[in-house]
């Protein structure tokens, strides 16, 4: 993992989730230094007096210090890691 | 996703450190401008994530017993909101912000394929036993699917193409259906069902009689496409003007009903949490948090506006000639109108067949046009040669293409009219060139000599041609005297656009000489016919007198287009004098040094300013546009022979008598004219024409000094001649 650079994530399927809870779902646009990151075809979970409400929001922007933690699907991540190499 | 996920947010903070401090990331594809588009995560104003709701608001019951007055109130509100939403509003903030809507609209999405049956607001017992919850589940629910109907219908008319979505009416639905699954006749009897309710369980009721108000309007307004669809067949003298039809009469008699009991739905109470921010956090959004518009600001006034368009439309079933058509939908083009009746003008006016008012063919239309301003009784239309006579229809079916662009400017928003007006410019230009070919080569090919003498030389009569050259220039004028409207010219640019009007009128006015004595000429040749009789003998002598008496029934025809042409002639004169006035005024500004191009350091070369604002009329062959160096030779001239008092006042004594005759001609109902249909409109043009008169000649009596200001006062005056006072 450690041989990838900022610009492999882009274009990766990454869940972000926010300080508040909320669960933001999108694919990496772009990204820069903080990182703050931009998510498109975002989708937002949260829950919403006890019921889970999942919703499109589009294009996003998510600041840096809103961020709890990021995640991104295994497989995809093992596929960026074997490709870096072969470059 | 879930399985399988495996936390990155170190390494992607640490890999984004590496990235210099002012970069940015990003796929090729992505252009960092899109970005701007994004709603920003915790920001108050783009994130809806955050909106925080009010107890009221999150506890909310859709399925509870409410009062028939709460039921008005909620009813009216979202009606209202309908109207708020079309006055560019999101439906997030207006009619979907109510929980009623949402909660209907999210049921009915999950199964869209069972119709009405789909559309409730959620389960409940024994609902027909209690006459408060009936209020709810059935008067209520008739109410919003009427409502969501009606924002159906407008959204179905705002993506038609008539008018433009997002600019004219916002169609941003939270990717809701809109209730398409569900038929008219369904929510139609909903509807009903509900007024014989209220009838019968509710008789004495005032709030039952305003309720029953709102429902019978929606339902009025669910039946408008039937207004598209009829047809409106011309007028002969002798027939009498049809009625407005029933849905338009019953209509403006509910809205009058209606409106009378605005104060009193104003003092209603709200349920607490019935419109609620609520649904920007809970459904699909893609747009920043909005607040709620306020619901006074509608109190009906747009539905009656709405109301009076229809009648306004439907005004043209009064029309006799083609003549009438064009100044009705310059009248519709030149007022103000609600966004629905935009629309459905323009489908109103053509129609899918390519009919006008569904009952004449565009071609038809146009042929009318062309007869009555110079084609009537021409060689083109006597000729007994079939090819000829297929020839001159082929160009007709070519320029009736382009008279069906110039017919669907007229139900645009003024931006949008000015923008395809000048497009325009050019497509006229180039068939034009076409026409004018095709005629000459008439003559040349076909010995079909379309000839007249003019100014003691025979010509060319061209009438095709004139036509087309004609409708042009008048394009031209509307874009120029739009930007007026606009306000896309600088105060320091008036002078030459104005100078420039008076140009183009100088030519229109040519033109419409011309075809006057053209015209005339027919008329002449057909009075000397009688001579030619007098040397023929026998049966040729029969003959000819049946020919001559023939001829002699279009004279009539021809003195009235005639008559026609010399008030557009009139009309113009009206524009240019007003011009000319305007001129005189910016010259004493220009003159006294407080009306100059400012010194802006990209300013480098009028001239290049002159033809930036000049290019939808660079490449315009006829009238070509004079260089800056003609312009600049009019203004040192201007300047150094100021116009002397008695100049002004015949100036302006020639607009106001210039008005008079057309205002009188359209209270006279003067066919010449053609104003007959919406005089009301017609006359407050011509008034505020009048208006702009006085104001700047009032404006020119006053003394200049070097330390004033120049400012535009378009309030009461004629949109496309402001006052430019001195302060």
């Amino acid at each position: 993992m450690e041989s990838l650079e900022a610009v492999d994530f882009i274009g990766s399927e990454l869940k972000i989730t926010l300080n508040d809870g909320r669960i933001l779902q999108g694919v990496l646009l772009a990204l820069d230094s903080k990182p703050n990151l931009l998510i498109n075809n975002c989708s937002e979970t949260s829950i919403q007096r006890g019921h889970t409400n999942c919703r499109d929001l589009g294009l996003v922007s998510v600041p840096n210090d809103t961020i709890q933690s990021v995640e991104m699907k295994g497989e995809e991540l093992d596929k960026a890691v074997k490709w870096k190499p072969a470059q | 996703m879930s399985e399988q996920m495996v936390d990155i947010t170190d390494v992607l903070r640490r890999k984004a450190r590496e990235v210099a401090n002012d970069a940015v990331v990003k796929s090729p594809q992505f252009s960092l401008f899109q970005g701007t588009q994004a709603l920003e995560i915790n920001n108050k104003r783009l994130d809806s994530g955050i909106i925080e709701l009010s107890v009221e608001e999150e506890e909310f019951d859709v399925l509870c017993k409410r009062s028939l007055q709460e039921v008005l109130a909620t009813s009216d509100a979202i009606f209202r909101n309908v109207f708020i939403w079309l006055q560019n509003s999101s439906l997030s903030v207006t009619v979907f912000s109510c929980r009623y809507v949402e909660e209907l609209l999210v049921i009915y999405n999950k199964d869209a394929n069972k119709g009405i049956s789909s559309c409730r607001f959620g389960a409940v017992e024994n609902v027909s036993m209690d006459p408060e919850l009936l209020l709810v589940h059935k008067v209520l629910r008739s109410v919003v699917l009427g409502a969501l109907h009606l924002v159906r219908l407008c959204l179905t008319l705002g993506q038609s193409g008539v008018v433009y979505e997002e600019e004219d009416i916002n169609t941003q639905t939270m990717n809701l259906n809109v209730i398409t699954m569900v038929e008219s006749n369904d929510i139609l009897k909903e509807l009903n069902d509900s007024v014989d309710f209220l009838k019968s369980k509710y008789a004495d009721s005032k709030d039952s009689e305003i309720l029953q108000l709102i429902l019978k309007t929606l339902v009025q307004l669910i039946n408008l496409p039937q207004f598209i669809a009829l047809k409106v067949p011309k007028l002969t003298d002798c027939s009498t003007p049809p009625q407005s039809p029933a849905m338009v009469s019953s209509l403006a008699a509910l809205v009058d009903s209606l409106v009378t009991h605005v104060d009193y739905l104003n003092s209603l109470p709200q349920i607490p949490g019935c419109f609620s921010m609520g649904i920007q956090k809970r459904l699909d959004n893609r747009l920043p948090s909005r607040d709620l518009i306020p619901l006074k600001s509608e109190d009906y006034s747009s539905l009656k506006v709405l109301v009076d368009d229809l009648q306004r439309i439907w005004a043209i079933s009064n029309r006799l000639t083609s003549q009438d058509v064009v100044n009705h939908a310059l009248n519709f083009a030149n007022t103000h109108h609600h966004v629905i009746s935009r629309a459905i003008y323009a489908l109103f006016l053509v129609r899918d067949d390519a009919t006008v008012f569904g009952v004449e063919k565009v071609s038809d239309f146009l042929n009318e046009e062309m007869l009555r301003f110079s084609c009537w009784d021409s060689e083109y239309i006597n000729t007994s040669n079939e090819i000829v006579k297929q020839k001159v229809a082929e160009l007709t079916h070519q320029i009736s293409s382009v008279a069906l662009e110039w017919l669907s400017v007229m139900n645009q928003n003024p931006c949008r009219q000015r923008q395809h007006f000048s497009r325009l410019i050019t497509v006229f230009d180039t068939l034009e060139y076409n026409s004018e070919n095709f005629e000459r080569n008439l003559k040349e090919v076909f010995q079909v000599n379309e000839e007249f003498e003019y100014n003691g030389e025979l010509v060319l009569a061209l009438p095709i041609t004139s036509w087309v050259c004609y409708v042009k220039m008048d394009i031209m004028l509307h874009v120029v005297l739009r930007g007026f409207e606009l306000e896309l010219y600088q105060t320091w640019e008036f002078h030459q656009m104005y100078w420039y009007v008076n140009y183009l009128v100088d030519n229109i006015l040519l033109i419409l000489d011309r075809v006057i004595e053209y015209n005339r000429s027919k008329i002449y040749k057909i009075q000397q016919m009688k001579n030619q009789l007098k040397k023929k003998k026998g049966d040729q002598k029969l003959r000819y007198k049946e020919k001559m008496m023939k001829r002699q029934a279009q004279i009539p025809s021809l003195q009235l287009f005639v008559d026609t042409l010399n008030k557009k002639i009139v009309q113009y004169k009206i524009i240019q004098g007003l011009a000319v006035l305007q001129s005189i005024q910016l010259q004493k500004y220009i003159k006294s040094g407080i009306l100059k191009t400012p010194d802006f350091p990209f300013v480098q070369n009028e001239e290049i300013l002159y033809k930036l604002r000049m290019k939808p009329f660079a490449s315009v062959g006829v009238p070509s546009l004079p260089p800056y160096s003609h312009y600049q030779f009019h203004l040192k001239n201007s300047l150094k022979q100021p116009h002397t008092p008695q100049d002004i006042n015949h100036v302006k004594s020639s607009i106001l008598s210039n008005i008079k005759i057309i205002t009188d001609g359209i209270q006279s109902k003067d066919v010449t004219v053609s104003m007959h249909i919406c005089s009301q409109d017609w006359l407050h043009w011509f008034r505020q024409l009048q208006r702009s008169c006085i104001g700047i000649g009032l404006q020119l009596q006053k003394p200049i000094t070097a330390t004033q200001r120049v400012v535009i006062d378009s309030k009461g005056f004629h949109r496309y001649f402001p006052v430019v006072n001195s302060e």
